[in-house]
């Protein structure tokens, strides 16, 4: 069967990763150049069943997306639920100057990068050493165990990881306990705004490294075994398949999953931050969606919140472009290509 | 302790309401003061419809036909304590309630999905009772701000609609004139009379239905108390303190007695309603309840008062010198509640409510601290105000639909020791309660039928009466209440309206409650308060005092 | 690379004593952070309540095992019902998406085809930009989905970050394999069959289980779409059921009636609300570690 005699020659290709040997600019050598030659009709004909299959993802993103997004004009509105989209007044950028002439947007604008970005150096790398150390491991049990038991943190509600957090490390928890015993000033880890970013990302890292590790892992099983016994044979240890394996098979899913990272810059933890955002104050704990919440959704301001999810969708859009155009650059494919 | 009954206002708070996830609750509930428009309260914001022009009369107050109480209550808002409980209550409503139609109506509740009618004793004892079919829809606490607007926004709204005071809906005075039926004609002055459970409830709930002068709702009353310190009496006797202080040296040398950090002991935890023992040393200090009417009609703020700051200090010296649980600027409602009755937490804040909380454990040795001002002078003590929740009628019901609604609610307000009241609050006998020593007994079945929640809607004045509690307790909270109602202090815009307040105001009293924060978790001087209360003033308080003055002009 | 999990490939040689230790210590220390506040939350919802006050809310091992919590979530209340409604919703919910979503990415793979790059433009549109709370359920009012389960299931199944993620291990799979099913004149649903679904076994098991899970946690979409409490799901009944002791309901006034749940109750709702969705995940494990050469080579 054709495809099985094609697989040794694309399995290679496959594990050096998606760096192709063109430069990103040229068209992929799989793509017949005749294809944009062909008229609209023929390649209706010929695609048309890939339409198909989008199809019904489009529709539900229509209907409950993009037509929900329309709802986005009450950014310029002072909304009023009960006078509805009809009557509402319209007040022009006076949402977004309401954003812009806060300092304390700006402080939680601020907030909120340095914990993406703490995140970005601290967690996002996490999940991907947990894969490669998991994937050494032999023993299927073990594996098998280890793997299962490392999701179940995802499970729990924030409300509980931050109580068991302080059970052990706050001021009257497990560790504060024995220190004073032994007549030492207790920790105050959970209520210290200098390290509590730190804090933020320890427990991001706990509840869901574990669970990011699938993603990963289902990226190592797609890298063929073929490969790694050729590495071998090329004398390649541990490590020399590690690097020239492992991590090139890995890259394509790693430089996604980054971009997706990016476009969600300004999301971070809300209800994490919201339960602990007490222990040490708005100057360290504030970030774009506690503000928004405090002074857009408590007080009913729909036209606050909107311009501020719209600015979030800008911001990130930004970010995604610039972060894909790097991965061009790099060689990859991105999460949309030129 | 009882779910039929209210939570008590100042212990909601963002941080417990927020288990599970995402959107809840209001924003520094200890400091927002309630703002439902009074009587007289001008519709000053745009969107509202226009004034009928002229004031509703008051609903004529007839006391309800009550079973002697064993500690009888007052004016002064002293609730009647029965040391036993009444049962073989007799009839208060003899008319037929309904017609067996429908009857739909949304509440908040803090309990589960009730089982459905089918399955549901309580529910059909209900239906029977009132020759209704009643339909529930209820919101999660947590909730209410989210689903409530998407309600509104898509005309989803049912007959019946309850709204929970202390939720800050924005702009509920325009809401109310848009959507809901002006019920003045068939409340004010003597024509309540025609439903005489209505009749039994008191101005102070009342004043929450008026909006633009007009009566919108009927009330569920609510006491008029607020918090208070309980006090863990044999930890303190074990310390050779004073559980009654009577200035805040020999407070503080209370909280410094019973503090033990070796072993794991101490005074105070965080409280849930924003900041731990603000309320209490506002009070000590003689900081007015949120606002203060001057001679000249102008309002001031309590944030303007001199000892605001000074109190705010008092609160940080006692954090300083190490009386506070470490936890206590995260500890979660019901951590407290577990080192309180553990010993490891001496004095609590809390609700006079959550009397059941501490009475509902006869091993708890427990004591209810009377306030004091903080050199020994006059004390005060900030009244609440007197609502829960306003129930009212969707707009444009035709006159005979919303007689049947109103008789429907003359029946849930029921007064305590009526035939009505323990079929509403207690079911029916066997399924729902069982008596036990003359008391009656909620069944686990009762209390998941009873998260109907229909009985949170309506009502008249809540009396005491809990006598499976500690030996004892009922009198010592009826003594503490007849101690504190000559204190009573009221807010003089708490039935005003100020359009500010309702689109800032919780970001403001966020803003406040994080400055506040700050000062007495010793993060910032207690100096740093007076700039927080210049951006507060400027960022609306200002505007709201001149809001209010001329909301309490036009009545 | 499946055959690792059947036993040890030759190629990998023995292994060094000291590297097993070192990776094994990693994978003790990393079990033993996760597993002991899982065990506290299981220990403490066996324990008596007054060994929970005693130890301020948490116990590590109970004293003694008491399934009263158990007892009280079970009792009387929606929670047995609204387990089965979350199950099959999130069955039928997930099929539901990953056939979206699945379709979707294969249709989105090809490059150069027609309307590519601006279908996956207004996909990728959704993931920076969301629509508020209001808008949505006036449109699932309008859909007349409201009160129906499927307001539960058709709103969120497309998710723009699942389609990129598929659509990327689909891309993975080598091109050759694809011109050559062309070439033997495989349209591009055979295609999709016998070649892209089989190769992206993994990967759809991954995002099943992101979906999946998805469907399981959500209690927004209930909270908003069903007025009736009758038709509630697992993670909106739990809700209502820790939100309920969060406040002090305690009243006072009127006799003779339960205390609101204590912790234990908390956490048994907890161990009650991870069982199901953790059944799921050996049937998809399975799936997780096929590797390209075995899918390869059966389809």
């Amino acid at each position: 069967m054709a495809v099985n005699q094609a697989l040794p020659r694309a399995l290679r290709s496959l594990g050096g990763g998606r760096r192709s040997p063109n430069p990103p600019d040229a068209p992929a050598t799989h793509e017949p150049p005749l294809h944009r030659a062909k008229s609209l009709l023929t390649r209706l004909r010929q695609d048309s069943p890939l339409l198909f299959m989008t199809a019904p993802a489009v529709i539900v993103l229509l209907l409950f997306t993009y037509v929900p997004l329309l709802g986005s004009v009450v950014a310029w509105m002072d909304y009023v639920p009960f006078l509805g989209f009809t009557h509402s007044q319209w007040v022009g950028w006076d949402n977004f100057t309401a954003l812009f002439q806060d300092s304390a947007f700006w402080s939680a604008l601020s907030n909120t990068f340095q914990i993406t970005f703490l995140q970005l150096v601290l967690f996002f790398p996490v999940p991907i050493l947990l894969a490669v150390l998991f994937n050494a491991v032999a023993m299927p049990m073990a594996k098998k165990f280890v793997q299962s038991v490392i999701y179940l943190p995802h499970f729990l509600s924030w409300v509980i990881i931050v109580a068991l957090f302080q059970q052990v490390l706050g001021g009257g928890g497990v560790i504060s306990r024995v220190l004073a015993t032994h007549g030492h000033k207790g920790l105050d880890i959970m209520s210290d705004p200098s390290t509590f970013k730190l804090l933020l990302t320890a427990q991001g890292i706990w509840k869901d490294a574990g669970w990011g590790t699938i993603i990963f892992l289902a990226a190592i099983a797609a890298i063929d075994s073929q490969l790694y016994e050729s590495a071998t044979v090329d004398g390649a240890g541990a490590w020399g398949r590690f690097w020239h394996v492992t991590l090139p098979g890995m890259r394509p899913i790693i430089v996604l999953m980054l971009i997706l990272r990016l476009g969600d810059s300004l999301t971070v933890g809300f209800e994490q931050i919201l339960l602990q955002r007490d222990a040490v104050g708005p100057g360290a704990a504030e970030v774009l969606d506690t503000y928004v919440y405090f002074n857009g959704v408590v007080d009913g301001n729909w036209g606050v919140a909107t311009a501020a999810g719209l600015l979030k969708g800008v911001v990130s859009l930004l970010l995604v472009l610039a972060a894909n155009k790097l991965a061009h650059r790099l060689g990859e494919e991105g999460i949309y290509q030129r | 302790m009882n779910r039929s009954q209210l939570p008590q206002l100042p212990q909601l708070n963002r941080r417990s309401l927020f288990k599970g996830a995402a959107i809840a609750a209001v924003s520094g509930t200890a400091l927002s003061s309630l703002t439902a428009c009074g009587p007289g309260g001008g519709s000053a914001g745009g969107g509202g419809a226009p004034g009928t022009g002229k004031s509703a009369a008051m609903p004529t107050y007839v006391r309800p036909v009550a079973p002697k109480p064993t500690y009888p209550g007052n004016a002064a808002g002293v609730m009647d304590v029965y040391a036993s409980f009444p049962l073989n209550g007799k009839r208060s409503v003899h008319a037929e309630v309904g017609d067996g139609k429908d009857f739909e109506f949304l509440a908040m509740t803090y309990g589960q999905p009730a089982p459905p009618v089918s399955g549901n004793a309580y529910w059909q004892l209900l239906n029977k009772e009132m020759n209704l079919n009643i339909k529930g829809t209820l919101i999660p606490s947590g909730d209410f701000q989210t689903k409530f607007p998407a309600l509104v926004a898509g005309g989803d709204l049912p007959e019946v609609v309850s709204v929970p005071m202390y939720v800050q809906l924005s702009r509920l005075p325009q809401l109310v004139e848009s959507e809901f039926t002006d019920l003045s004609e068939h409340l004010a002055g003597d024509a309540v009379k025609k439903y005489p459970n209505l009749a039994g409830i008191q101005e102070s709930g009342w004043a929450n239905a008026y909006f633009d002068g007009r009566i919108y709702g009927v009330p569920r009353s609510d006491p008029i108390f607020q918090t208070l310190i309980y006090t863990k009496t044999d930890v303190i006797a074990k310390a050779g303190a004073d559980p009654q202080p009577k200035n805040l040296a020999e407070f503080t040398a209370l909280a410094k007695a019973v503090t033990d950090r070796r072993a794991g002991v101490y005074a105070f935890g965080g409280t849930d309603s924003g900041v731990p023992l603000a309320n209490t040393l506002m009070m000590m200090f003689g900081v007015p309840n949120k606002w203060t009417k001057k001679s000249d009609g102008s309002f001031v703020s309590y944030f303007d008062h001199e000892q605001f700051i000074p109190s705010m200090d008092a609160i940080a010296k006692l954090f300083k010198a190490g009386y506070f649980h470490p936890d206590a600027p995260t500890m979660s409602k019901t951590q407290h509640d577990a080192l309180f009755r553990a010993g490891k937490l001496v004095l609590m804040e809390e609700g006079n409510r959550a009397y059941g909380v501490v009475a509902d454990d006869h091993a708890l040795k427990f004591g209810m601290m009377v306030p004091f001002e903080k050199d020994g002078g006059k004390p005060l003590y900030w009244e609440n105000s007197g609502a829960y929740a306003v129930t009212m009628i969707k707009k444009d019901a035709p006159k005979a639909r919303v007689e049947r609604f109103l008789r429907a609610m003359d029946y849930l307000s029921a007064p305590f020791g009526s035939y009505e009241s323990l079929v509403i609050n207690y079911g029916q006998k066997g399924p729902d309660y069982t008596i036990q020593h003359g008391t009656p007994v909620v069944t686990t079945r009762g209390q998941r039928e009873m998260d109907l929640s229909i009985q949170f809607t309506v009502g008249g004045p809540q009396v005491l009466c809990y006598p499976q509690g500690t030996p004892g307790g009922d009198k010592l909270n009826w003594e503490w209440q007849t101690k504190v109602a000559p204190m009573f202090l009221k807010n003089p815009a708490v039935h005003l309206y100020s359009p500010t307040y309702d689109t800032k105001g919780a970001s403001l009293s966020q803003h406040m409650n994080d400055a506040m924060k700050a000062v007495v978790f010793g993060r910032a001087p207690a100096s740093s308060l007076k700039d927080a209360v210049r951006t507060w003033k400027q960022g609306g308080g200002d505007q709201m005092a001149r809001e209010y003055a001329e909301s309490a002009k036009k009545s | 690379m499946s055959s690792s999990s059947y036993g040890r490939p030759a190629w990998l040689g023995k292994p060094k004593p000291v590297a097993v230790a070192l990776r094994g210590l990693a994978l003790l220390l990393i079990c033993a952070v996760v597993v002991f506040p899982f065990l506290t939350v299981v220990s403490t919802s066996l324990a008596t309540n007054r060994q929970i006050n005693a130890n301020g809310g948490y116990v590590l091992w109970p004293d003694s095992v008491s399934f009263a919590a158990y007892r009280e979530v079970f009792d009387g209340t929606q929670v047995g019902r609204s387990i089965v409604i979350s199950v099959l919703v999130t069955a039928v919910g997930t099929a539901f998406s990953l056939l979206c979503t699945v379709l979707a990415a294969y249709g989105l793979s090809r490059r150069g085809s027609l309307f590519q790059r601006g279908l996956l433009g207004y996909v990728l549109i959704t993931l920076l930009f969301a629509p508020g709370i209001i808008p949505v359920y006036l449109m699932v009012k309008q859909t007349h989905l409201l009160n129906s389960y499927w307001a539960l299931i058709i709103p969120t199944a497309v998710s723009a970050f699942n389609i990129v993620i598929v659509r990327g291990f689909i891309q993975a799979i080598p091109q050759e394999l694809f011109d050559a099913a062309r070439i033997d004149g495989a349209g591009e649903w055979r295609i999709f069959f016998s070649v892209a679904l089989p190769l992206s076994k993994a990967v759809i098991a991954v995002v099943g289980l992101f979906i999946a899970v998805g469907y399981w946690n959500n209690y927004f979409g209930p909270l908003l779409y069903l007025n009736d409490t009758s038709k509630w799901p697992l993670q909106l009944v739990m809700r209502s059921f820790v939100l309920q002791n969060s406040v002090t309901t305690t009243s006072s006034t009127l006799p003779g009636q339960a205390a609101p749940p204590a912790q234990s109750v908390q956490m048994a709702l907890v161990v009650i609300a991870t069982i199901p969705i953790l059944c799921a995940y050996p049937f998809l494990s399975k799936h997780m570690s096929k590797g390209m050469l075995t899918g390869a080579i059966k389809g």
